[in-house]
């Protein structure tokens, strides 16, 4: 069992509606997780982070989106040839999710202790009090003080960082074995993205849970996680651990992040990547980046790279070898 | 009366009135902020949620009206005129903000939008479709874009109408109020270039309000840190960055996420701020940031410091550099942190209880 990574993302292949037509819009992506390990996910808006994200989760829309192939295993078994009532037994239980903005996953009309307190219930079958006594537990595992007061408020009487902890909390609260973090600080100050962060990086040591963090935040991936996956037009065009990621890109996209990337002390370049990322049903023939990439030859036209293992990593760039890209060691 | 400054801001306070269940009072949100922005000068005005930037901004352009002050327009006293005198005024100072998708009427087209502008303008109706196609073109669109509408566009392409519509008045300043933020970080980039450019062909100013510190590294001239409705520290960015003079712009600094192992080798242990940023009118003495600075002194709690001025030029208002370990304009950087106190502790026991953790205790 051990030996079955936590989760396994493979070829998963998922189409939009858009325009009137089903557009594909994540085609083949495989990204796997270990055990413990925190993975960062990264890529311009339209990339399929957050589609990826919400077909592990069971959460796509049923009206427009649909998944036509891959698999999700988790723990070894496929999510997507289980039936929603068996996925349940997942979902906020073994498998958690924060998203960007808490103040709409929270309920306004419940207090954060009944919130708290329904997951537990449904899924661990705790009675009221013993759920209230671990609701208050959870919000002093997060960080929020006087937790037994908090638990009688309501989500507006929070700041946008203590609604955060809260929504950590609550995908907490059945000790998950995967959380998935969507975008968690881009609404935040940057002292109270900090602090979160901070949270994640320790909650996931003291419980060994695993973190896929989805951030298009290069500097907030740096800081939490030791594996990326970079995505663009719905594939994974780079995949290895962040320190090599950062240090020595392989792929021109992954440069040009790196290269738009702001930096507190070395202002001379501030570089990007021409043009914008390539919507769903428009994606360009051969390498997907080509329009905009500034190393693209002949060849890149004409013929569709494979992901393959270069210099420690993953890589889909034709002309991997023969670039020399600027990293930030 | 200086006519070389588009923004003077003298002294300026601001306040909201509050009803409360007996009587109703005023809440100052900003006080005696002093901000001035030259020609072709970018300022950024940097802080987080709740610092007053954005309030600022709007009082800039009498959008708000101040409590007191002064507030001039390139060398004209506007705090007092009415809406009717500044009407023929507001067309030098252009506000854009983060969500284009809000500020532009859906149902006009790109051409619409930016005639409604030339309208308040003296250029004559005929001359038109030709402006608004030279304003495409500057801001990097095409002129087959004018006859489309906001929802064709991503957000980048909204924020380049945005800023097409603002040169229409060919302003001497343009807000822009987190104007970048929401956007992916190359589009974010693209954007700054185009500012840049249209700094240096018209000679526009800036005053360029973000929470994005790194981001205003690369294009400000000059930086004022907010905290709490005040200004607590203001110099050039390279000053402001590598030797911050105030705990405040430290502790943001040591929060800034680091792509580069190395930089965050070298970014040193950060300073954790225990609780929230006071509620506004909860300090009426002493610094507004002693509640949460780990370099709090008793005299800080008696009156809000005077501004120190460095030899850099640099104005930070803390008592550091006059008592206590007496820096005189040396960076705080070199301050040893004193011990780190429990998060969890210190959230919950505020050093002082009267600005104490904001929205928790309401």
């Amino acid at each position: 069992m051990s030996d079955v990574p936590l989760l396994e993302i493979v070829d998963l292949t998922i189409d939009v509606a858009a325009e009137g037509r089903w557009r594909r819009a994540v085609d083949g992506v495989s990204v796997t997780v270990a055990r413990q390990e925190i993975r960062g996910l990264v890529g311009e808006s339209g990339s399929g982070k957050t589609l990826t994200a919400l077909a592990v989760m069971g959460l796509l829309s049923k009206t427009s989106t649909r998944v036509v192939g891959g698999q999700i295993r988790f723990n070894g078994v496929d999510l997507l040839s289980q039936s929603p009532r068996e996925l349940r037994r997942f979902q906020g239980a073994q498998l958690a999710m924060v998203f960007q903005e808490p103040m709409s996953s929270l309920n306004p009309a419940f207090t954060v202790g009944d919130q708290i307190s329904e997951v537990l219930r449904h899924h661990e079958g705790m009675s009221k009090g013993a759920a209230r006594t671990r609701a208050a537990a959870l919000l002093n595992d997060v960080g929020i003080p006087e937790p037994t007061r908090q638990l009688d408020r309501y989500p507006h009487e929070f700041s946008g960082g203590m609604r955060q902890r809260v929504m950590i909390a609550i995908a907490l609260a059945c000790k998950p074995q995967l959380l998935i973090a969507d975008e968690p600080t881009t609404a935040l100050d940057v002292t109270v993205q900090a602090q979160i962060l901070d949270l994640i990086r320790g909650l996931s040591a003291e419980y060994g849970m695993a973190v896929l963090f989805i951030s298009h935040d290069l500097g907030a991936v740096a800081e939490l996680c030791s594996e990326v996956t970079v995505l663009y037009a719905g594939e994974v065009v780079e995949s290895g651990t962040a320190p090599l990621l950062f240090s020595t890109p392989k792929h021109p996209y992954t440069g040009g992040l790196l290269a738009s990337v702001h930096s507190l002390d070395d202002t001379s370049r501030l570089g990007w990547i021409e043009g914008r990322p390539p919507q769903p049903g428009h994606f360009p023939v051969g390498c997907r980046f080509h329009p905009r990439c500034v190393f693209a030859s002949a060849k890149c036209v004409d013929s569709r790279p494979e992901l393959r293992a270069l210099d420690g990593r993953q890589v889909r760039c034709l002309r991997a070898e023969e670039i020399e890209l600027e990293g930030r060691p | 009366m200086n006519s070389e400054l588009v923004l003077d801001m003298e002294q300026v306070s601001i306040s909201y009135p509050v009803k409360g269940p007996v009587r109703s009072k005023r809440l100052r949100v900003v006080s005696d902020l002093d901000l001035t922005v030259a020609r072709h000068e970018t300022v950024a005005l940097v802080g987080e949620s709740g610092s007053g930037k954005s309030t600022t901004a709007r009082a800039a352009l009498r959008l708000l009206d101040s409590e007191t002050g002064r507030i001039s327009w390139a060398g004209v006293d506007v705090t007092q005129l009415s809406e009717r005198q500044l009407r023929p005024l507001r067309s030098r100072a252009q506000m854009i903000f983060q969500d284009p998708y809000s500020s532009l009427n859906p149902a006009m087209t790109v051409f619409q939008l930016i005639a409604e502008a030339l309208g308040q303008t003296s250029l004559p109706r005929t001359e038109w479709r030709g402006r608004v196609q030279q304003l495409l073109e500057d801001v990097g669109l095409s002129s087959g874009h004018a006859d489309r509408y906001p929802y064709e566009f991503s957000g980048g392409q909204r924020q380049r109408v945005a800023i097409a519509r603002a040169l229409a008045f060919e302003p001497d300043l343009i807000i822009c109020d987190e104007a970048v933020s929401a956007l992916d970080v190359s589009t974010q980039n693209q954007i700054m270039a185009l500012l840049a450019r249209l700094r240096e062909e018209h000679g526009i100013a800036y005053l360029f309000i973000s929470h994005d510190l790194a981001l205003v590294r690369h294009l400000a001239h000059r930086v004022l840190v907010m905290y709490a409705g005040r200004v607590v520290e203001s110099g050039a960015p390279k000053d402001i960055f590598t030797s911050p003079r105030h705990p405040y712009t430290r502790a943001l600094l040591s929060a800034v996420p680091q792509v580069s192992a190395r930089s965050r080798q070298e970014r040193g242990a950060r300073i954790e701020l225990p609780g929230d940023v006071p509620r506004p009118g909860s300090v009426t003495r002493g610094c507004v940031f002693r509640s949460r600075c780990p370099w709090a002194m008793p005299i800080c709690a008696e009156e809000m410091p005077e501004p120190f001025i460095t030899d850099e030029q640099t104005m930070a208002k803390c008592y550091l550099h006059t008592v206590g370990p007496k820096l005189q304009g040396g960076s705080v950087s070199s301050l040893p942190i004193p011990t780190v106190r429990d998060r969890a502790a210190g959230e919950s026991t505020s050093v002082t209880p009267e600005p104490s953790s904001g929205t928790l205790r309401r």
